[in-house]
């Protein structure tokens, strides 16, 4: 079955004071896929999500939304349905929980809807349930990086765009965080886009992937396929040619 | 060097040597006995003391310009520099500066007492007259040999307050602005006050451009005095003060300082301000042709005067200097000797000569009225 | 115990007055994170505005308020759009944008004085009798009166809106985290502009109210400002509810301090207090 395309990059270049962050970069995201970003630091994967976003300017090249070209900005690719879920546990702290969440949702204009989706959103992670009215600067970390997810669930998005979401986690919320990825990917049919460091448990749950170094795409293949090849190996020990 | 730095560089060499070879043959910029007469003007022509400052320039304006239509002093006309004084002694310090170095006048006319106190140090050395029309602080009093003036100092002000208030009342507050004026005036009030047996029983000062003074009043009902006295130095802190004492509730009589004459003073306090009591310069008298004559063209000129006697002072200030020059020439001691040995000037207000301290001598203060929101003279 | 009463209502209406000015302020740093320093002259614009329509024109006098308070806000806007934005936009530090902000003070607060001199003007028509009541033992005018009305009107709408609409918490959101607003769909330049328009409109309300009260000169929004800054400061930077905080905190103090000391110390208080605020608890009362 042919897969719909809903996000493409081509051939994109980005420039961070004289240093090119990302060089002809090509990228797609089809609908209910997994995909992953994966290379060292400092490859450029991060920047990849926050270009889809808006949040840095394009220096060359184009982003592609349903095989039409489009200026990324912000707001306007949360009106589209994409949902971004930054680095490092972004909540907003002097909120509380339930505030996060109904920001999460300010696209939305039926407040029904809002409470709806909260409700939704509570059962996928029901840890979040009894701290409603607390400020969300008081939570565990592992709390504000679900908070964080969350969040990105409230515009009930098409695309779910993941920075590191297991940074900083310890082993067991890890895999619980994984455990929803897969599940939402399933039950709701959502794209996700995941930058990560903890390629084994992401490679079990994704498609496809990417691996970038040094701003470059060194290999485009399905996961399983990048499980079984030596280039991580190679990518991570600057062993790459 | 580049060739364009080069260039850039001879460029300004040329400009300063055109410029600086201009000046040194055109020579000083007025010349010693012909050209106009340059006199210096320190007053306050911005911030809240405006109000006099500036009808005070208007009447030296229209002195100057009736001595240059007749012909000017011995031929020349009179030229003023005005200069901002801010009525502050720094900025009459700068204003100074500038006309004893770099307009190079012999004469200045000041106005506030806090600006002609802060000049003095650099006029003096300088052999510069010094002359004030509205500065009346006691401690100008011999304060220089260059300096007179025809305004009646605050010593007499004050004391002519304190023997007016201690006939009928002994408790009294005073409230004062931290102005050299002001506060020259309230020792001196509160010095004669206290000698003639009375009390102040509260004395108040605020800071310049203070606009709440219901806290300090609040104090001073509490005192229960049975008078007030409002000692400003601007007309719009005065009147603010008589308005904010009605607000409060506090119904003593109200005495003022000359300040509270001014029409921008009754402008603000407004009806608030009927039946105050005030020392004032006396008005320039209806009997005196020359004093007619000034208050009619002054007002053609720049409508309704106020604070008249300041103006007729600057007034004859123009007047005087005219007739000294025009005997003695411009060499500043000896129109200082001049000064010191005229005697009965007769001028718009009045008749009048300079004490052995370059003070006012034959004018004194009267006591006015505040009624229908005019000053008006008390026998 | 007779001055007690009095000094209470005395430090109540300047409170009042600095909680309109601390207000606006804090709004507007706590989404953009930088000290507008043309907050105060938003004061003076108000102020002239009645000034200009009600006395000068003749106009009605509810016309030229809101006439006022609507020209400061839409001049509070203009500066962000023209000036501010396009700043942030190129990453400009906040020293550049106080540096801009001071300038727009400077320029605009010139322009009132060519527009009108720099001469102390009144804007109440009713010279002398005004209505007088009395509270508590103390003494205040109907001007007073509507002072403290009008500061507890807009402190209460205030506090709604940022409570109870999307609105409010979009704008708690963007004080909070910028980017993550940005992130979660908020337009934060549009919200942006917004704050400081209805930040400029209460600093032009806080001009007018003075105005009444005393008077308007081209230079008024200078001490109303400082004043404005130090409430901010005290009460917690950022912080709309410490900056209310810190506002009554500094009326307190200010009148009651020169209860025993001199009347000319007051401004000398005022800034001691900031001080002793800046040295042992620089966060403010309510630490953010």
């Amino acid at each position: 079955m042919q897969k719909e395309i809903l996000l493409q990059l081509k051939d994109i270049g980005i420039r961070y004071g004289g240093v090119k962050a990302l060089d002809g970069v090509d990228i797609e995201l089809d609908e209910n896929e997994i995909v992953a970003l994966m290379g060292p630091n400092g490859a450029g994967k991060s920047t990849i999500l926050k270009v889809i976003f808006g949040l840095v300017p394009i220096h060359s090249g184009k982003v592609l939304w349903h095989e039409k070209a489009i200026s990324p900005i912000s707001y306007e690719m949360v009106k589209r349905g994409v949902a971004f879920v930054p680095q490092g546990r972004r909540v907003f702290t002097n909120l509380t929980i339930r505030e996060n969440l109904e920001i999460g949702g300010f696209v939305v204009k039926d407040k029904k809807i809002i409470n709806q989706r909260i409700e939704r959103v509570l059962e996928i992670f029901p840890d979040l349930k009894k701290k409603l009215k607390v400020k969300s600067g008081s939570l565990s970390g592992g709390q504000q990086q679900m908070l964080a997810f969350a969040r990105g669930l409230m515009t009930d998005p098409k695309i779910l765009l993941l920075d590191e979401p297991s940074l900083g986690l310890a082993p067991k919320i890890v895999k619980e965080v994984f455990a929803k990825i897969k599940e939402i990917n399933e039950r709701h049919k959502t794209a996700i886009m995941v930058v990560e460091h903890n390629i084994k448990s992401l490679l079990e749950i994704a498609h496809r992937g990417y691996v970038l170094d040094k701003g470059k795409i060194v290999k485009k293949d399905s996961a399983q396929n990048i499980v079984q090849s030596d280039i991580l190996e190679k990518v991570f020990t600057g062993k790459l040619k | 060097m580049s060739q364009t730095t080069k260039l850039i560089v001879g460029v300004i060499i040329a400009v300063v040597v055109v410029v600086a070879g201009y000046s040194v043959i055109k020579g000083p910029s007025a010349p010693e006995e012909t050209g106009p007469i340059q006199i210096g003007f320190i007053g306050p022509l911005t911030g809240d003391a405006v109000t006099y400052g500036e009808p005070v320039s208007n009447a030296i304006k229209l002195a100057v310009d009736e001595v240059n239509k007749s012909g000017g002093v011995n031929g020349r006309m009179i030229e003023v520099i005005y200069e901002d004084g801010k009525c502050s002694g720094k900025d009459a310090v700068n204003a100074a500066q500038k006309l004893v170095n770099v307009d190079k006048v012999k004469i200045i006319i000041s106005l506030c007492s806090g600006e002609t106190l802060s000049i003095l140090p650099i006029t003096e050395p300088a052999d510069v007259l010094v002359l004030s029309p509205l500065a009346s602080s006691p401690d100008l009093t011999g304060a220089g040999d260059f300096f007179f003036r025809n305004n009646p100092s605050d010593a007499d002000g004050g004391k002519v307050l304190a023997e007016l208030i201690s006939k009928k009342y002994k408790r009294v507050a005073i409230i004062s602005e931290q102005t050299d004026y002001a506060q020259a005036l309230s020792r001196v009030f509160v010095k004669s006050f206290e000698s003639l047996g009375g009390e102040v029983v509260a004395n108040e000062n605020f800071a310049p451009e203070t606009s709440d003074f219901r806290s300090m009043l609040t104090k001073i009902k509490e005192e229960n005095p049975e008078i007030i006295l409002i000692n400003p130095q601007t007309e719009i802190a005065g009147g603010t003060i008589v308005k904010q004492i009605k607000e409060l509730g506090i119904t003593v009589p109200l005495y003022g300082t000359i300040a509270m004459a001014g029409s921008k003073a009754l402008e603000i306090a407004g009806t608030n301000a009927e039946g105050m009591l005030l020392v004032d310069a006396p008005g320039l008298s209806p009997n005196n042709p020359k004093a007619v004559k000034f208050l009619e063209n002054y007002k053609a000129k720049y409508g309704e005067p106020t604070l008249e006697f300041y103006l007729g002072a600057a007034y004859d200030d123009i007047f005087i200097l005219a007739q000294s020059i025009s005997k003695v020439g411009t060499d500043t001691e000896k129109l200082r000797d001049y000064l010191n040995e005229m005697i009965n000037y007769n001028g718009v207000i009045g008749t009048y000569e300079f004490d052995k301290n370059g003070d006012l001598a034959g004018i004194e203060y009267v006591v006015k009225k505040i009624q229908d929101g005019k000053a008006v003279e008390v026998k | 115990m007779g001055i007690i009463p009095q000094l209470i209502l005395n430090s109540i209406i300047a409170g009042a007055i600095y909680s309109l000015v601390a207000i606006g302020f804090s709004l507007i740093y706590g989404a953009t994170k930088f000290f507008n320093l043309a907050h105060g002259v938003m004061a003076a614009i108000g102020g002239y505005s009645v000034f200009y329509f009600a006395k000068t024109l003749g106009w009605d006098l509810w016309l030229a308020v809101s006439i006022g308070m609507l020209l400061a806000g839409l001049i509070g806007y203009g500066l962000d759009k023209i000036i501010y934005k396009p700043l942030r936009k190129r990453k400009a530090s906040n020293m550049v944008l106080l540096v801009a902000s001071l300038g727009a003070f400077t320029a605009l607060q010139a322009i009132i004085a060519i527009l009108f001199t720099s001469q102390f003007q009144t804007i109440s028509g009713n010279i002398g009798a005004q209505n007088i009541y009395e509270i508590f033992g103390g003494v205040i005018t109907q001007t007073q009166l509507i002072i403290l009305i009008s500061a507890i009107t807009i402190m209460a709408g205030l506090a709604l809106l940022l409570k109870y609409t999307m609105f409010g918490k979009a704008i708690k959101a963007i004080s909070d985290d910028e980017e993550v607003s940005k992130i979660v769909g908020i337009n934060t330049d549009k919200i942006i502009g917004y704050v400081f328009f209805i930040g400029s409109v209460i600093a032009g309300l806080a001009g007018i109210l003075v105005g009444f009260d005393t008077g308007i000169k081209p230079t008024m929004g200078l001490s109303l400002l400082l004043k404005g800054v130090i409430a901010s400061i005290v009460g917690g930077i950022g912080n709309i509810y410490g900056g209310v905080l810190g506002a009554f905190l500094l009326g307190f103090v200010e009148n009651f301090g020169i209860w025993k000391i001199s009347g000319e110390w007051k401004d000398a208080i005022a800034f001691g207090l900031l001080i002793v605020f800046l040295i042992f608890r620089p966060r403010g009362i309510i630490n953010n």
